[in-house]
């Protein structure tokens, strides 16, 4: 055993090290990203033998994780949030096949609004997909539930996925010392993955993932049976753990229950808190109690009973609401204790942070009330907060007056200034080019990503122009529906849409082909600063080859997905800009806006952060770009390529190269490659290509 | 609960409050002597903090500037020094 200071994030990794996990799936959103680039060093340096995938989305971490768990192999992978959401599907289609993956889920809330708050909202909305729920209170249960999780999914009677739930910046990011196990005795208490019901051998063929109508009940039945059973292999496996380890884990955790008139029933880590106001009631002779549901699926109704034996007030502090009904542990739970009927009542918290005056409050409530009671611990917004936010606009139209927006009036630009973009931000200094020459009439839709967090904090946003955020995901999409209903309206108002790499070459891809393939009359942006900047720096299909990234510890492996030329191939109008030449990006967004038809503009946006370089040559940089040909500068339309400009001489690729702490580690080798590439892409795209007079 | 549904913002702008200029360390000085108004350093600023009143000489807001030292670096005349600032 070693002792280690470990965050809930780094002891997600050992757990997942230890259980010699062997295809991992990557994609970022915070607060995973610790987990997955812990692990990505690991691969890197060796210490863990596992395939790293870095993947478009989560819809593909999900994906990825299934097809290597069908082959035969244990996966993981680590998310959050809307990334849960979005696997939706493929959380049912594993379960489904009985692929028993094990998902981290760094718990946030599902936006919008976006946020970083935890409510449980991603993990207890996957409640009915027949996965196991581990909710863990410390670095230690991240580490052990993580190798139990394992044991439990891939055992005989249960084949399942699970979560294991640590809480976003609660728990991933917080530190404590925690008992490591040793590989050696994990070994020991974990055996190899070794399937016997779905694998893929050309020696020995099955067929996974059919199709039936009319037994398709029964396959619903084996889940749930299976759930049912991996309460008693939980128990096993809890047991097994204790004798091995010295850690005695249940279903659920019993704190001074015994002689309790009032017991407070939490998950996750807020138990912590909970249990220090418990012994202070205690001191005062108040008979209070905490009961800590760590497994929740498969739900311990049998356990609660039995734990809350004779206690006459049930008070559930509640994170998960389920709109229109009831807290979803609160429902559950009442539903076990139907016959003993105590009191039940809910404090719905969501994502408050509770401290110990809050749990006091919330207990001295409940210590007065003798009625069954379900209260939201939640205040008004602050007037000034709600002015800050166009409260009085907002009353205004709704009371049909006319409303003078001194917001608006006389602003400089459609970028507010004081957004809380880096110093020497590239990406912002393109924006408010664009936005500028957008005009009067137009909207944007942006994505989820840098541009957005800087200029969309409620209630003090950096858009002076109407504009919507929806998903990381869909920007396209959505700034297709927009567009559809001006055009409905026979509305001439222009829509700009506006997302990063990650938005629109990665995960928004898929969206943005079907909007262009449909001819909707968008101007569509990629601000390309080349990674998952808005999240620290993860990579992205536009980073650059040998580009040194948090989840490409080692440089990125593969050039530069051409996400222009990929547009090119819609048939549409394509034009590559840089912020250096700010008159040329404005004229190439005008004549994209003039088009009857979709546009794709592709600005290549160098990040002080990210590439490692002073702020101050931010703009410098990005003119290295155009010098050296790393970044051809053109316009396609109709076939025909026209060059905006040329370098006078082109510079080698290494002056645009030694200035980036990102390509710190690059070797001679590296940089022949690199040349090549760079002088090829240069060729292939100004050969034949006329010449702007 | 007074809120507007859905959580829209209707007052635009509203990062005007948010004072970046304490993030800077060094502050860009405009030597007027040299410089001749050609407004690259506002066409480069990533916030776009460079005003001017018709006629009259660029100003950076200093309430704004985070000090990144683009301009300093862009200037053609060189007529920008990044200077440290005072405690």
């Amino acid at each position: 055993m070693n002792r280690m200071f470990l965050s809930g994030s780094e002891a997600a990794t050992e757990g997942v090290k230890l259980s010699r996990v062997q295809v991992i799936s990557a994609y970022p959103i915070s607060p995973n990203v610790n987990v997955i680039g812990t692990l990505s060093e690991m691969v890197n340096d060796g210490e863990l033998d596992a395939e790293f995938v870095n993947v478009e989305g989560e819809h593909s971490a999900a994906s990825v994780i299934a097809g290597a768990s069908a082959a035969g192999s244990r996966a993981f992978t680590a998310s959050c949030g809307q990334g849960i959401a979005f696997m939706h599907e493929m959380l049912w289609m594993a379960s489904g096949m009985a692929l028993p993956i094990v998902i981290a889920v760094t718990s946030r809330g599902i936006g919008i609004p976006q946020t970083l708050a935890c409510d449980f909202s991603d993990i207890a909305s996957e409640r009915d997909a027949s996965i196991l729920h581990f909710y863990t209170e410390t670095a230690q249960e991240v580490v052990d539930s993580i190798i139990m999780a394992y044991k439990v999914s891939e055992h005989p009677d249960v084949l399942l996925p699970s979560f294991v739930c640590l809480e976003g910046y609660r728990l991933t990011h917080t530190y404590e010392p925690v008992d490591v196990p040793t590989q050696e005795a994990v070994d020991e208490f974990l055996p190899p993955y070794q399937p016997k019901h779905a694998f893929l051998d050309p020696k020995y063929p099955i067929m996974q993932g059919t199709g039936t109508v009319e037994f398709f009940s029964h396959f619903k039945y084996a889940q749930h049976e299976a759930l049912i059973r991996a309460k008693s292999v939980l128990k096993d496996t809890f047991k097994e753990f204790g004798q091995k380890f010295g850690r005695n884990y249940d279903l659920v955790e019993s704190y001074r229950v015994d002689d309790a008139d009032m017991v407070l029933v939490v998950l996750g880590t807020m138990a912590g808190v909970i249990r220090e106001v418990v012994d202070e009631y205690r001191e005062k002779g108040v008979k209070l109690g905490m009961l800590k549901i760590r497994i929740f699926r498969p739900f311990p109704d049998e356990e609660i009973r039995q734990a809350l034996k004779g206690v006459g007030k049930v008070l559930v502090v509640e994170r998960f609401n389920s709109p229109g009904s009831h807290g979803v542990t609160y429902t559950e739970l009442r539903s076990a204790l139907y016959r003993e009927k105590p009191l039940v009542s809910a404090m719905v918290i969501t994502s408050a942070e509770l401290y110990h005056e809050d749990v006091r409050k919330i207990v001295d409530m409940g210590l007065d009330r003798n009625d069954e009671f379900e209260e939201w611990y939640i205040e008004d917004i602050p007037d000034k907060v709600l002015q800050a936010g166009g409260w009085d606009n907002y009353q205004a139209i709704c009371q049909g007056k006319e409303v003078e927006r001194e917001d608006v009036k006389d602003v400089k630009s459609y970028i507010a200034p004081g957004t809380s973009a880096c110093q020497g931000c590239a990406p912002l200094l393109a924006l408010r080019h664009i936005a500028d020459a957008m005009g009067d009439d137009a909207v944007c839709v942006y994505a989820t990503g840098c541009m957005q967090t800087v200029t969309s904090g409620f209630p003090l946003v950096g858009w002076n122009m109407a504009s919507a955020h929806f998903c990381f995901t869909n920007v396209a999409s959505a700034g297709s529906g927009v567009k559809a209903a001006f055009k409905q309206k026979g509305s001439d108002t222009k829509v700009l849409v506006l997302g990063g790499d990650g938005a629109l070459a990665d995960i928004g891809f898929q969206p943005l082909s079907g909007a262009v393939e449909r001819g909707h009359a968008i101007t569509s942006v990629c601000y390309d600063n080349e990674a998952y900047m808005n999240t620290g720096v993860q990579r992205s299909s536009t980073t650059s080859y040998q580009a040194r990234t948090k989840t490409t510890p080692g440089g990125k492996q593969e050039f530069r997905k051409d996400i222009s030329r990929i547009m090119e191939a819609h048939g549409i109008y394509v034009a590559t800009a840089l912020p250096c030449f700010p008159g040329d990006l404005v004229k190439k967004i005008e004549k994209a806006n003039s088009i009857k038809g979709p546009a794709f503009v592709h600005v290549l946006c160098p990040c002080p952060t990210g590439w490692e370089f002073d702020p101050s040559i931010s703009i410098q940089l990005s003119r290295l770009a155009f010098e050296t040909g790393s970044w051809v500068l053109y316009e396609y339309e109709n076939g025909e390529r026209t060059i905006s400009r040329l370098p006078k001489e082109r510079k080698p690729v290494e002056e645009y190269l030694k200035l980036q702490g990102r390509f710190s580690k690059l070797t001679d080798e590296h940089l022949a490659v690199i040349q090549k590439e760079v002088d090829e892409r240069f060729e292939s795209l100004t050969s034949g290509a006329s010449t702007k007079p | 609960m007074k809120m507007i549904r859905g959580g829209a913002v209707h007052k635009m702008g509203g990062t005007r409050q948010m004072k970046t200029g304490v993030w800077r360390t060094f502050k860009p000085v405009i030597n007027r002597d040299t410089c001749n108004n050609c407004k690259i350093c506002f066409m480069l600023c990533p916030d776009g903090i460079v005003y001017w009143e018709k006629g009259k000489d660029v100003e950076i807001d200093y309430f704004y500037c985070k000090g990144c030292g683009i301009c300093a670096v862009e200037c053609p005349k060189d007529a920008i020094e990044m200077v440290r600032e005072e405690e």
